[in-house]
């Protein structure tokens, strides 16, 4: 099982090129490495139809592994809204391939943490019109990639890649990737699903270069279907100090960071 | 320690940490709540407005955190405040140490306290508080040891602290004020052998504190947690060794010739307790057991009458083993749709007929949760069951963010009666059928 390796503001995979060009695109793609240690404060402002507004911040630590059992671990807070504040979330993912991850929440409210089953791939995160899926590692021999051609967009040349599930049951079955080939980063994919209407559109921008990884600081998600939107954008990001992994335990769970 | 005295140490301890302070931080909520009863005359059960204020101090690998709790009451006319905590942490490489009123909580059951008896539970609305109302936090020194393989918790409560049960208003826990009870009359001699008179007489009944734990060290509460997560289980070894946090019924004493005065006995338990959660194909395995030493339950047995205190029957605590369990499942299927369930079984080890308690209770829990609207708009229902008692709860509510930081809270609880009984049960739901309500609560939070 292959994950790809490049990073916006959480590890987002994209393909796998059956047609060769392709391929050596997303190889460039899945060869882009991972900052190892990030603490990152993000604001996440969900928008309804209606253009009603609610902002959650949250600050998120994330260590990748280059070897061992672990292939990342993350521990996530809410800051803000109030009534949501000092809700942690840990989670520990594996290399092993099809070995779930290990998750806990912590809701000062009930004062100890609760084990969590792996959340259901499809379900929103926190939210937001993000799924799991979204922020997460996807299996990338889920799809085949084509490539379709260039294109110039946010006046930047691009390739386009169309990406196609091989599984009937995935939520998304088609992708549509727009990817810089400057910085060998996306800018945007469609989603669309099994009846091929597109679901949903996600676009990184305010790229910048951090401790030479390319950052996409503000990444929107719309969603077509619920007429609803998140955009997350990044206030304050850390990838220089070494995160020690004391601090991806339940222990610091209960306790808090900041 | 008396509230006053409480409050003061809370105090010196805000005090004392604000001087040192590197970051102070501030947050809480205003929350207005009113419940109605849904039977008639319809009264007002709740009518309040509560403030809490957190207070986070942090700094030199310590931190001082007050939770601050006032609240109005409108029904009674009456304001009272307190710190529901007020502890300072301290942070080593591998040690942590917490000193001051804190809430402690053990366990992986779902509002059923089985390991979870640390702190008592606060029963002024029964058992409808929220989480971390329903606790009452306690003094202590909590210390947590972080070792490779397990982790090591061990707690000292310099003081005894029992259970809060409502002295006034719809959820008192009220005694049996009369009881009509066989008593001897004398001997009948005009047969041979002579046989005892026995007939039935209605006393009143007083309650009073038989012996209270003092304040010393000896009965001061101590116990351990050894806890970690090895394959794929997260588990806890927890022992207490403490005072029952509800008192035995002594004994009763003929005051005058129709008045019994019952003497309400704290006793010293140990609790012996495993837990252990643990991700099993879509849904999480929990599952809990105490075994209880030093518990007491009251039986009814016979006694020699005499003229001077005829009582035919006395009640007295027997002391016997007791066994708690629970396994527990949570399944997630959708954001909207989310379900947990427990079952849970109470048992009294060495049964004797004449105890008062049944044998065996088994309880059952249920909690459908889920989201709307990007987790606008949620609900949640909740039904707790007893089976041998045959009373049951039904708790539903619905919350709504109407902004950030601003929660409409619309709620019903329901209260099914069965078998009545006179000894307490924290989970008596039938002695409060009565109280269906509907609450209305809007939770302004900063």
């Amino acid at each position: 099982m292959r994950h790809s390796r490049y990073w916006i503001l959480f590890p987002l995979v994209t393909s796998i090129v059956l047609a060769e060009t392709g391929l050596e695109i997303m190889e460039k793609l899945d060869a882009q490495p991972a900052p190892e240690n990030m603490n990152a404060v993000v604001t996440m402002t969900l928008e309804n139809k209606r253009g009603q507004q609610r902002i959650r911040t949250i600050q998120r630590y994330q260590k990748e592994y280059t070897d061992g059992e672990f292939e990342n671990k993350s521990l996530i807070f809410f800051l803000e809204p109030a009534d949501e504040r000092g809700t942690g979330f840990l989670q520990w993912n594996y290399r092993e391939a099809g070995k779930d991850d290990d998750q806990w929440l912590y809701l000062p409210a009930l004062g100890r943490e609760k084990r969590i089953a792996a959340a259901e791939k499809n379900s929103e995160f926190m939210g937001t019109d993000f799924t799991y899926e979204d922020m997460g590692d996807r299996d990338i021999s889920k799809y085949t990639y084509k490539l379709l051609g260039e294109e110039t967009l946010a006046g930047e040349a691009c390739w386009k890649i169309e990406g196609q599930a091989k599984d009937k049951s995935r939520t998304y079955q088609r992708m549509l990737s727009w990817i810089s080939k400057e910085k060998i980063q996306p800018l945007r994919v469609d989603f669309f699903d099994k009846r091929d209407d597109q679901i949903k559109v996600l676009e990184m921008s305010d790229y910048e270069q951090i401790n030479g990884f390319w950052i996409a600081k503000t990444m929107h998600m719309q969603n077509l279907k619920k007429k609803h939107q998140t955009t997350l954008a990044i206030q304050e990001i850390d990838l220089k100090k070494v995160l020690n992994d004391d601090l991806f335990t339940i222990r610091m769970l209960k306790r808090g960071v900041r | 320690m008396s509230r006053s005295v409480s409050r003061l140490f809370g105090l010196i301890l805000l005090f004392g940490v604000t001087i040192l302070h590197a970051d102070i931080r501030l947050g809480g909520y205003l929350r207005p709540y009113t419940a109605v009863n849904l039977n008639s005359p319809n009264n007002y059960m709740i009518m309040e407005e509560k403030a809490r204020l957190k207070t986070t101090l942090s700094g030199f690998d310590a931190r001082g955190v007050f939770v601050l709790d006032a609240r109005h009451d409108h029904l009674t006319g009456r304001s009272n405040w307190d710190f529901n905590e007020a502890y300072v942490d301290l942070f080593f490489d591998k040690a942590d140490v917490r000193i001051g009123k804190q809430q402690v909580v053990w366990g992986k059951a779902d509002g059923i306290p089985i390991n979870d008896i640390v702190c008592p539970w606060d029963l002024q609305d029964f058992i409808l508080q929220d989480f971390d109302d329903i606790r009452i936090g306690l003094n202590m020194i909590k210390t947590n040891v972080y070792l490779p393989i397990v982790n090591l918790e061990a707690l000292w409560i310099p003081q005894f602290q029992p259970m809060q049960l409502a002295q006034t208003g719809p959820w008192v826990f009220q005694l049996p004020t009369t009881a009509t009870m066989p008593v001897y009359m004398g001997l009948d001699t005009t047969t041979m052998p002579p046989q005892p008179i026995v007939g039935m007489q209605t006393f009143k009944m007083g309650y009073a504190y038989g012996e209270y734990p003092g304040n010393n060290l000896g009965n001061s509460e101590f116990g351990f947690r050894l806890y970690g997560f090895n394959w794929g289980f997260d588990w806890a070894l927890n022992y207490l060794n403490g005072w029952d946090d509800t008192p035995a019924l002594e004994q009763q004493k003929l005051v005058t010739t129709d008045s019994l005065l019952n003497l309400q006995t704290y006793y010293r338990t140990q609790m012996l307790g495993l837990n252990f959660s643990r991700p099993v194909l879509s849904g999480v395995l929990r599952a809990e057991g105490g075994y209880y030493l030093g518990k007491r339950f009251n039986q009814v047995s016979e006694r020699t009458p005499s003229l001077t205190n005829p009582m035919v029957l006395e009640l007295v605590p027997i002391e016997k083993p007791y066994l708690q369990y629970m396994v527990g499942w949570d399944q997630n299927w959708r954001t909207w749709l989310n379900l947990s369930g427990q079952y849970i079984e109470q048992r009294i080890l060495d049964y004797e007929e004449t105890l008062q308690n049944e044998e065996v209770n088994r309880m059952i829990s249920l909690l459908l949760r889920g989201s709307f609207m990007n987790e606008t708009l949620s609900y949640q229902v909740l039904a707790l069951a007893n089976l041998a008692y045959e009373d049951a709860l039904v708790r539903s509510m619905v919350t709504y963010d109407f902004a950030d930081g601003l929660r409409l809270i619309l709620g019903l609880d329901v209260l099914k009666s069965g078998k009545t009984s006179t000894s307490f049960r924290q989970f008596d739901f039938g002695r409060f059928d009565q109280n269906d309500n509907v609450y209305l609560k809007a939770q302004y939070s900063f």
